[in-house]
Order: structure tokens, then sequence, then C-alpha cells
């Protein structure tokens, strides 16, 4: 009795709460609930008490709206800045974030190979939305890099295997051919492209195919080879030469 | 855009919020979301937001114990987005035809209108949570996410006893509470403005 004496002043939360906890006696309880069949607002508050409850301790959704929330935040920026910086530009800004968050946060990763990998591949944009179209000799080539955009790797692999073409072209087919089988998880094909695209000198993304040539043999295991290509890269004066000490330092 | 997932990698990845699946959901309904929203009086952010509700919702269902998947996941998909746009309109007090768009058959769900409103309550105490003062935080996320004892809890956070520490949720609780009413009062008086 003395708590609803106490409703009055109408704060319910801590009879609420000790009735949630089982901690009211048996008299207290069938008092509390003779009031919810005729106090509307205890009823509500019991309702929102659950709520409150439920809300808090759901981690799993909890995660998932903030994991969409920040997929958003990411696509609105992204699609900022592709549309108002070149690819390079944008290329070294997210490693440089990348690294950033990576470099505080490397000790909460686990470090086997598929880990290390999942950490560090990140999708490559082609940057075919800045290109014109009119620039495009061939309609197959840009078709390629528009389904791989739109994440259609298995359409850009046939469309990028259809054709040959100029020498630089072809480099970045077999780079974006790599990279689509990558997404696609067959990385032995993804191998073959991307040691390819290494024959063709010095190009916009000949450190990129070094760094993917080194994830793809972490994934099929063959940690040796994976280090060596990563530490061409820490010697070199590319935007990769930090994710490369970063993700030695991980492999060591 | 042609499917890269099957259906049950699909539902696997929701499942596991596999950022590969929500990426593809985005790329698949993004802009069939927009363009339904949009059409029927909606805004660009508010298909945002429906995108991300149906995720959610579809996760809640797909965690739930039988639960199954009678038709195609595209067709569940659509169907949810549109049950939540009519029960959001149906918040804003918007009286918007939805069958103005013939084809538009919407297979009313009572479930999902349920959990959304549901979610939308739960995003409200999700975010307010987050103005409460530390120390509140602790003590309600140990009490109701760790499931520790109101004795562990004084213990840990140092309280004199189990009393203090019991007053402190109580209090932490409550305060949460007026921030949820008084948000939820406040969206209640802008829609009706």
């Amino acid at each position: 009795m003395k708590y609803f004496m106490k409703m009055n002043k109408i704060d319910y939360t801590a009879l609420i709460e000790k009735y949630l906890d089982g901690e009211l006696s048996d008299s207290e309880v069938l008092n509390f609930e003779s009031k919810l069949m005729t106090e509307s607002r205890l009823s509500d508050e019991l309702i929102l008490h659950k709520e409150i409850r439920e809300a808090i301790s759901d981690q799993e959704v909890l995660k998932l709206r903030e994991l969409l929330k920040d997929y958003s935040s990411k696509k609105k920026n992204k699609t900022k800045l592709i549309k108002y910086y070149i690819f390079p530009l944008f290329a070294a800004c997210s490693i440089l974030v990348f690294a950033l968050i990576f470099s505080n946060n490397s000790s909460i990763f686990s470090s086997n190979n598929d880990d290390i990998y999942k950490k560090f591949f990140k999708h490559v944009e082609s940057g075919s939305q800045t290109r014109g179209v009119s620039e495009q000799k061939d309609n197959d080539y840009q078709k390629a890099f528009n389904a791989y955009d739109n994440y259609d790797f298995k359409t850009a692999i046939e469309l990028f295997q259809k054709n040959n073409y100029d020498s630089e072209n072809n480099c970045y087919k077999e780079f974006f051919t790599g990279l689509s089988y990558m997404e696609l998880e067959n990385f032995k094909k993804a191998l073959s492209h991307l040691e390819l695209a290494t024959q063709c000198g010095q190009n916009l993304y000949s450190d990129d195919v070094l760094w993917y040539i080194g994830l793809c043999y972490l994934k099929v295991n063959d940690k040796e080879k994976a280090i060596s290509y990563f530490k061409v890269l820490k010697t070199s004066t590319s935007y990769n030469q930090k994710r490369a000490n970063e993700i030695l330092e991980e492999l060591n | 855009m042609r499917d890269i997932f099957s259906e049950e990698d699909i539902i696997k990845g929701i499942k596991s919020h596999d950022k590969r699946i929500i990426n593809y959901l985005y790329q698949k309904y993004y802009i069939k979301i927009k363009n339904y929203v949009v059409s029927n009086s909606g805004t660009i952010s508010e298909s945002e937001d429906i995108l991300q509700d149906s995720i959610i919702i579809i996760f809640r269902r797909l965690r739930k114990k039988g639960f199954k998947l009678t038709g195609s996941f595209d067709a569940y998909f659509t169907n949810v987005y549109r049950n939540i746009w009519k029960c959001h309109t149906k918040q804003k007090k918007q009286h918007i035809l939805l069958d103005y768009f013939p084809e538009d058959s919407v297979l009313y769900d009572n479930e999902i209108l349920k959990m959304y409103e549901q979610e939308q309550l739960h995003k409200i105490i999700a975010d307010k949570f987050k103005v409460l003062e530390k120390d509140c935080q602790q003590v309600l996320k140990m009490f109701y996410i760790f499931n520790r004892s109101m004795k562990e809890i004084a213990f840990s956070l140092e309280y004199k006893n189990e009393q203090i520490a019991k007053n402190k949720r109580y209090r932490c609780l409550g305060y949460l509470k007026t921030l949820v009413k008084s948000q939820m009062t406040n969206e209640i008086f802008h829609e009706n403005e």
C-alpha cells in the first residue's frame, strides 16, 4: 500500500521497476495489478518501462541501427566527393581516413588472415561516374565500369573481357577484372588478372595493383608472398606506404 | 541490376549485419523507395529513413522463431517498405491516396505496422539514452544489458550501498522517461501543426 500512497505525487518509476524486478510482496502485486485495470496512466507507464528495457537491451538492433546510420552518412559524403573530386584525390583521402581509424584501433582486431583481409580490403570506386560517356570510344568498356560501380561484378567481368583495348585501357581492364573477382571471392582468378595488370608499368593504379595482389595472396594463405608485395609498397613513396606498414605490423 | 546474392545470402547477411548485404540492399532499393516516396508526397530524406526502418523491421522478423518467407525476398521487401510508408504518412496525418498509382497494391500487414511504431519509439529511447550523463548510462547499462545485480553495481561504481545504487537507477530511468515523453509530445505537436 505504501507505494500507492506515494503515487499521488505520480512518480511510478520505482514501483513499476520493483514490480518488473519481482520485488513486490504478493499483496503489493495484487494491489498493483488491480490498479493497472483502473488506472490507464499506470498501464501506459508500465508499457513504457517494458519498451525502455527492450530498447536498451536489444544490442543487435542497436548495432544494426548504428551501422545503417553510419552507412548512410558515409554514402552521402562519398557521393559529394565523387561529384567534386577526381579519383586519385578521393583515393588518397579515404586511405588517410582508413589509416587514422585503424591506427587507433588495431588491438581490437584478431590477427588471422581472413580478419586482416576484411579489415584492409576496401571496394575501389572506378570513378566511372566522373567519366563523360562521350570520352569513351568503346561502349562495352563504359558499360563494364558502370556494371562494376553497380556491384554487378559478373557482368563487369564479362564486358571487360569481351574486347582488347590499347595498352593503358587494357591495364585498367585487367585491374578492375581482378577487383571484380576479389569481390566475388574468387582469388585465384583475381590473381591471374592482377598479375597481368602489373605488366603495364607505371600508371594511375600501379601501386594499387600490388596492394590487391598482396591481399589476394593473404586470402589464399600464401602469407610469405603477401608480405613480399607489402614490403615493396612499404619502401615506395606511394599513398599505399602507410597501409602497407600497418598490414605488415598486423602480419608480424 | 542483376542479383549477385541469392535470397539465402541476403537473409543470412541481414541476420549477421553483413556490410556487403547492407550495401547491396541500398544499391537495389534506394532508388525504388525514393521514387515511391517522392511520388507519394514524401521527401528524399524520408525515403532514406524508410529504407533503414525496412531493413531493421525485416531483421526483427527474420530473427523471430518460426518465421518463413513465403514469396520472393524482393516482393517481401517491397511490401515492407510500402506498409511502412503507409504507416508513416498515417502518423503524419497526411491524407495521401496511395492508390494513386494503380499498380501499387499494398498488402496490408498489421504486424509490420506495429513493428514500425515500436521501432520509432525505440529510436527515440536510444537517442535519449545517449543524452544521459555517463554515470546514468553506466548504471542502466550494467543492469539492463549486462544483467548485473544492484549489489554488484553498487560495488563496481562505488556507491555506498545497494539502495543508493537502486535510487540512482530509478532517478536515471525517470529522467530518461521524461526525455522520451517530451520528444513524443513534441513530435505529435509538430505533426498536428
